[in-house]
């Protein structure tokens, strides 16, 4: 191809501008590096040997033939790792939490079908599965726990001794006059709101390779992680090695979505086999290992009841939450997340003073859940839009007006549980979904449709996102370490290019290339000559990551504050070469002039080599150099975008096959860095939306063992399932944030399932009484449509 | 998952194939185009001590017609079956069919032969030869015979291909001449095993339909030719009526097995409606 | 371990030699053996997509043959995609690159193994036979509307020769 990449001439702004990825060089040549693609000398591979019952006490571990099969090197139980990996306590202190701990191997008792019990180690990872294979493994079944009621039920059987009842967590708070609103209401609505169990699934599953020089005593250890930096600090404090040894490198990482947010036992016994064999060693999680062991998502049910006023006013919810967290809490996050998070979101984005919610979370004898993209947030979705859509179907109104009648109006509004929304025109992004969507007239179609068999509905969903939670919201949950700000180190080198170091991690979502794009807006530097890295604890200052929508936001931020403070320098020095006042300077295209003049400028390049090569020629007191390392803290409670999803669905009457025939989204996710990407994290969410909608589920059987071990089984949807996606969007920047962003990877997969199960409902006429759960499976949808034509004719 | 120890064999004609499955038989296991076996060997829900790999047998491949028979050879590739102008003009519900294996990726190298002996009721060529009267001939060292495809298979997996045999050639008997074909099957994502589906072939002479094959796709433990069903259409003209009629016969007696992706009281109303759509097409392409 | 057998397999018009056990994977050979870590792996049972690669000249899962299998026959990875383009990208990869459609690039590979071929026909096809013709591979990232773009795009350029990149908003793909 001739044509020149667009991003060689950058448009005179960089920010809002649909600059094309940097990243996509080295992905599409297939020189992408992934953790799998680390080849190390004597590199030696992992196979775990899993739990085939959901709970167990061990009776016997026998490694011996595996020690035995040929190319088998070492064989680790819990007893040859005791002494060296202590075992993982995710510690909340809010009242009502119960940390437990989780063992880097099975200790005495199995919790889930797939827990590591051991760890052979070979020469290849054929060799090492034929070693797994030849372990004895003795196991006495007890009773496992499987669903939230028979484990909250009396006697059961405590799954972990430090969690009595099996609770991870429980807790109540009433917010208003709940009982008096209750008593006034002109309509009470009762709903069971129940999302399946379904994840992740990144394409690329779980990775570690570890090499340990004992005669440095340092670890290097190469995670496919979201948390380079989070990951270090739980290697260090588990192996019981300084911080300053350890070393993790999360290079390309294939799709995160959150379950790469924790440290896994299988990250510290690679780690640990390292130590102990000499050598260094890989562990690729295969798909099975990947869909039983990587922590699933959404397992969460809402007992949920409103009250609302007979013109479409909800005045009070009542939630009870509970999330069937699994055998194990998740390091460092808690089991708190998805019933928490759901809590503090029930009321969304309407204005709804008077709120309770009793939260509780599960111990289940099931693979553990913890973040996944907009975790929590989708069972608060789908509750309050379920509360819209019955409301509007009793008083007869239609679905869009009921949420205008609901919607915030004024901004900042601070939500019953503290959520600050602090700006937005919620009821604008209303009118531009039915414009786009052209409502009315597709309401009166599909009306007229179904006299000739044609079964088509259209239904919305509003959310609110909470993104880059600040230090203290974060704070509140008192867990082992209180995120809540992040990192930007933005340096010159001595031609004049600019190094950005941040602590975020890369994964799909193009900072490379939008950082770049903060980064030159501040600098007037061209994007193409800013470089951004990431991603190696021995290269980038401390920082936390990319997960709950936090980057652009935390690290954009701190690039903005750094840019700035190093700008100011750079003004500095050149007015000294320039022999001219500060104030008179500016940056434009990679160079600082006085304002108006053409001739008196200087490059920023020339700036740059007289910090670093020419020290001598600095001025009195100017120390040498143009870097600069700042942290910028978000907001609290965090930055708060909107998104309004609509969809257009067909029910095909022989199959029950739900066929999507449009889908349109309207998000505010503040000053938009580059739409491109935007648009592309959107389309992303929502396909997985539409998953957890209609087919994606981690069903487990009746002794709990998880039968969707392969994707033939665990429907990750495919291009013919999912429809065009139009996005469309608003602008409303944070005033609390420098550039105005809020966070907005997660949305896209917050709303899609809520909105599609609208739109189901409101094809089979049952607004009101229709489906409160999801995935909306065809056997489903053909029974429902079944009752229907009986209920018509 | 990663496949357990072998010993591997590729054998370069049929004869020292045969004599491997003389040798091996009972702990060998054949390899044809792999993409069943290989997810199984990966799982290592199959561990056979040899495997015989049919790759390199060259003359096991072929698509021909003699005696206005179809002739295709056991290791012939799906794709290229598929995109036979032969077998698109004259046995057009194979090609129809095919288009519904998985996913062009896998028939470019999955077998016409290693999909029939694989044995799967949800696989759509099982069923495909099931509706054409295929003849199934299969060789041993010690010779060879040949199945009618109405004695081929025997439930789930299985078939009546002993462990020395190689299945080497499928034939199918022309179509009648203007006979219609459909084949219709749904499944939760594009290119994925059906929960249910159905094929049909419809003969039409002066309004008449004078002769109807309907078959069931992962109705039962193989795939299923149902008489009944045909019977409805056979003598009459096909109405919507007798089509709705054929098609309740054809699950009267059905128990589908039902999974997580759909009960068996779900497939069985499933597999009703494809047998409408299957004749539904075929009937419309029948030229009367 | 079983017997192992020396094999030579040609990958990108170079031969690589090595001495393996007869159920190494062929994914596993182009990754490990061969160095070419381009082509990833993502599921090990043929559903993916990820591990695709051109084998004389169609696409195949690598995870569902043995390497023993691929010697005679010519293999082509995504790292020769752009051969003999002077290190420019092929116009597929230009297009992926043009249309955003990549995110974490893990599943990217597979899908261009697996498009190139059908581009000659892709560029009379309406979308919705692009997504299924697309069908074989998952990305869990981009939604695929990107990829469809990406496809539609590549497909028409090398039809017609250069055209315009479509606008992010495109309505060819937004009004349904």
């Amino acid at each position: 191809m001739s044509r020149a990449p667009a991003d060689t001439a950058p448009p005179p702004r960089a920010m809002g501008a649909r600059i094309l990825r940097r990243e996509d060089q080295r992905l599409l040549r297939g020189g992408g590096r992934y953790v799998s693609d680390v080849t190390l000398p004597g590199l030696l591979h992992g196979a775990f040997v899993r739990s085939t019952l959901a709970h167990a006490r061990i009776i016997e571990l026998d490694l011996s033939r595996a020690r035995a099969v040929p190319g088998v090197v070492a064989a680790f139980g819990i007893e040859d790792l005791r002494g060296l990996v202590r075992p993982m306590r995710a510690i909340s202190r809010a009242p009502g939490y119960r940390p437990c701990a989780t063992p880097v191997l099975a200790d005495g008792k199995v919790r889930m079908v797939g827990e590591p019990i051991a760890l052979i180690v070979a020469e290849s990872r054929y060799l090492a599965e034929d070693g797994a294979a030849a372990v004895g493994v003795k196991l006495e079944p007890l009773t496992p726990l499987l669903t939230m009621d028979e484990a909250l039920a009396d006697g059961a059987p405590v799954i972990h001794d430090e969690a009595p009842q099996n609770l991870f967590n429980s807790f109540e708070q009433t917010i208003g006059d709940l009982e008096a609103t209750f008593a006034a209401a002109d309509e009470v609505i009762d709903l069971e709101i129940e999302q399946q169990r379904y994840g992740a699934v990144a394409m690329e599953g779980r990775v570690a390779v570890a090499s340990y020089s004992a005669a440095e005593d340092r670890l290097t250890a190469w995670l496919s992680t979201q948390v380079p930096h989070i990951a270090r600090t739980g290697l260090a404090k588990h192996l019981s090695m300084p911080e300053n040894r350890v070393r993790v490198i999360a290079p390309d990482v294939g799709g995160g979505f959150g379950p790469k947010c924790v440290l896994y036992q299988e990250d510290l016994a690679v780690c640990g086999a390292a130590k102990l064999v000499g050598r260094p060693v890989k562990w690729a999680s295969d798909r099975i290992e990947d869909l039983q062991t990587t922590i699933h998502g959404r397992e969460q049910t809402n007992r949920l009841r409103a009250a609302a006023s007979s013109d479409g006013r909800v005045l009070a919810v009542q939630a009870d939450l509970r999330a069937s967290n699994g055998a194990y809490a998740v390091w460092p996050y808690t089991a708190g997340l998805d019933s928490g998070q759901a809590s503090e979101n029930v009321t969304g984005p309407y204005d709804i003073r008077c709120y309770e919610r009793r939260v509780r979370a599960v111990v289940t004898n099931k693979a553990p859940m913890g973040p996944y993209r907009g975790v929590g947030r989708v069972l608060a979705a789908f509750s309050i839009e379920r509360v819209m859509d019955v409301l509007a179907d009793r008083l007869g109104i239609d679905p869009l007006e009921i949420r205008r009648r609901n919607l915030v109006r004024e901004f900042p509004y601070t939500t019953a549980t503290g959520l600050r929304f602090e700006s937005g025109d919620y009821l604008r992004m209303v009118d531009t979904l039915a414009e786009a969507m052209d409502w009315e007239r597709v309401r009166e179609e599909n009306a007229a449709l179904r006299a000739s068999g044609v079964i088509r509905g259209i239904g919305v969903a509003f959310a609110v996102e909470q993104s880059a939670y600040g230090a203290k919201a974060m704070g509140s949950r008192q867990m082992e370490m209180t995120f809540g700000y992040d990192t930007a180190s933005v340096r010159f080198e001595p031609d004049g290019r600019v190094r950005v170091a941040v602590g975020l991690h890369n994964h799909g979502q193009g900072h490379e290339t939008t950082i770049a794009q903060i980064a030159s807006e501040e600098l007037g530097v061209p994007v193409g000559d800013i470089d951004v890295v990431w991603g190696d604890t021995a290269v980038v200052p401390y920082g936390l990551g990319t997960w709950a929508s936090r980057s652009t936001v935390a690290c954009g931020g701190a690039t903005i504050l750094a840019a700035q403070e190093l700008r100011e320098k750079i003004v500095a020095l050149a007015a000294d070469m320039l022999e001219a006042r500060p104030d008179d300077l500016e940056l434009v295209d990679g160079a600082v002039a006085m304002r108006g003049s053409r001739s008196q400028r200087v490059p920023i390049a020339a700036v740059a080599r007289r910090a670093l090569h020419e020290p001598h020629l600095l001025p009195e007191g100017m120390e040498p150099g143009l870097e600069v390392t700042r942290r910028f803290m978000p907001p609290d409670p965090g930055s708060f975008a909107a998104a309004l999803h609509g969809a257009h669905v067909e029910l095909v009457p022989d199959t029950g096959h739900v066929r999507v025939l449009s889908y349109v989204v309207v998000e505010d996710c503040g000053t938009v860095v580059n739409p491109m990407i935007v648009d592309g994290q959107v389309h992303g969410g929502v396909a997985q939306g539409i998953g957890g909608a209609l087919m994606e589920h981690l069903v487990y059987d009746e002794q709990g063992s998880l039968v969707t071990t392969t994707l033939m089984d665990y429907l990750v949807p495919t291009a013919a399932e999912i429809p065009p996606i139009r996005v469309l969007h608003q602008e409303s920047p944070s005033p609390f944030v420098p550039g105005g962003f809020k966070g907005m990877g997660e949305g896209g997969a917050v709303n899609a399932p809520v909105a599609i199960v609208a739109a189901v409902n409101d094809a089979l006429g049952a607004a009101g009484n229709g489906a409160n759960h999801t995935p909306l499976t065809p056997e489903w949808v053909l029974a429902a449509l079944k009752n229907m034509n009986r209920v018509e004719a | 998952m990663k496949p357990p120890q072998f010993d591997y064999h590729d054998p370069q004609t049929v004869d020292d194939a045969l004599g491997l499955l003389a040798e091996h038989g009972e702990d060998s296991k054949v390899l044809a185009g792999g993409q069943s076996l290989v997810p199984l060997l990966n799982f290592r829900l199959a561990s056979p001590d040899h495997l015989i790999d049919l790759s390199r047998i060259p003359e096991l491949a072929y698509v021909n017609r003699s005696g206005g028979r179809l002739r295709i050879g056991t290791m012939t590739r799906q794709s290229t079956v598929e995109h036979s102008p032969l077998v698109a003009d004259n046995w057009p519900l194979i090609t129809e069919a095919l288009e519904l294996v998985a996913h062009s990726q896998i028939r470019n190298r999955g077998t016409v032969g290693g999909s029939v002996a694989h044995a799967d009721p949800a696989a759509e060529l099982p069923l495909v030869f099931t509706t054409l009267d295929a003849t199934m001939h299969l060789r041993s060292k010690g010779g060879r015979r040949s199945v009618p495809v109405s004695e081929f298979f025997l439930t789930h997996l299985t078939t009546v291909i002993e462990a020395d045999e190689l299945l080497v050639e499928l034939e199918v008997p022309p179509v009648p001449a203007g006979t219609g074909w459909g084949f219709s099957e749904y499944s939760r994502r594009h290119g994925d095993f059906a929960l249910g589906g159905a094929s049909a072939l419809v003969t039409i002479e002066d309004d008449v339909c004078t002769r109807a094959r309907i078959g069931l796709l992962a109705a039962a433990d193989r795939p299923l030719r149902v008489e009944a069903a045909e019977k409805v259409l056979e003598g009459e003209a096909v109405t919507t009526e007798s089509t709705a009629e054929a098609a309740r016969a054809a699950v009267a007696d059905i128990n589908p097995t039902g999974d997580i992706h759909g009960g068996s009281e779900y497939r069985k109303q499933l597999i009703e409606g494809m047998v409408r759509r299957a004749i539904d097409k075929a009937t419309a392409r029948a030229s009367r | 371990m079983s017997e192992l057998r020396n094999v030579t397999i040609e990958i990108n018009g170079h031969e690589y030699s090595a001495e393996i056990e007869p159920r190494l994977l062929l994914s596993d050979f182009i990754r490990h053996e061969a160095g070419l870590t381009g082509t990833h792996v993502g599921c090990e049972h043929g559903v993916c997509g990820a591990c695709t690669v051109q084998m004389d000249g169609a696409p195949v899962r690598s995870c569902l043959m043995f390497a023993v299998q691929a010697q005679g026959h010519s293999l082509r990875t995504v790292e020769a995609m752009n051969e003999g383009m002077d290190g420019a990208l092929h116009p597929l990869q230009q297009a992926f690159h043009e249309c955003h459609g990549l995110q974490c690039g893990f599943c990217t590979p597979g899908f261009l193994m697996s498009i190139e071929p059908i581009l000659p026909e892709a560029a009379d096809w309406d979308e919705r036979q692009i997504r299924e013709a697309i069908a074989g591979n998952l990305c869990r990232c981009t939604g695929y509307q990107n990829i469809v773009l990406s496809v539609q795009l590549a497909a028409k350029r090398m039809r017609d020769g250069e055209i315009e990149p479509p606008a992010p908003d495109a309505p060819s793909l937004a009004e349904a």
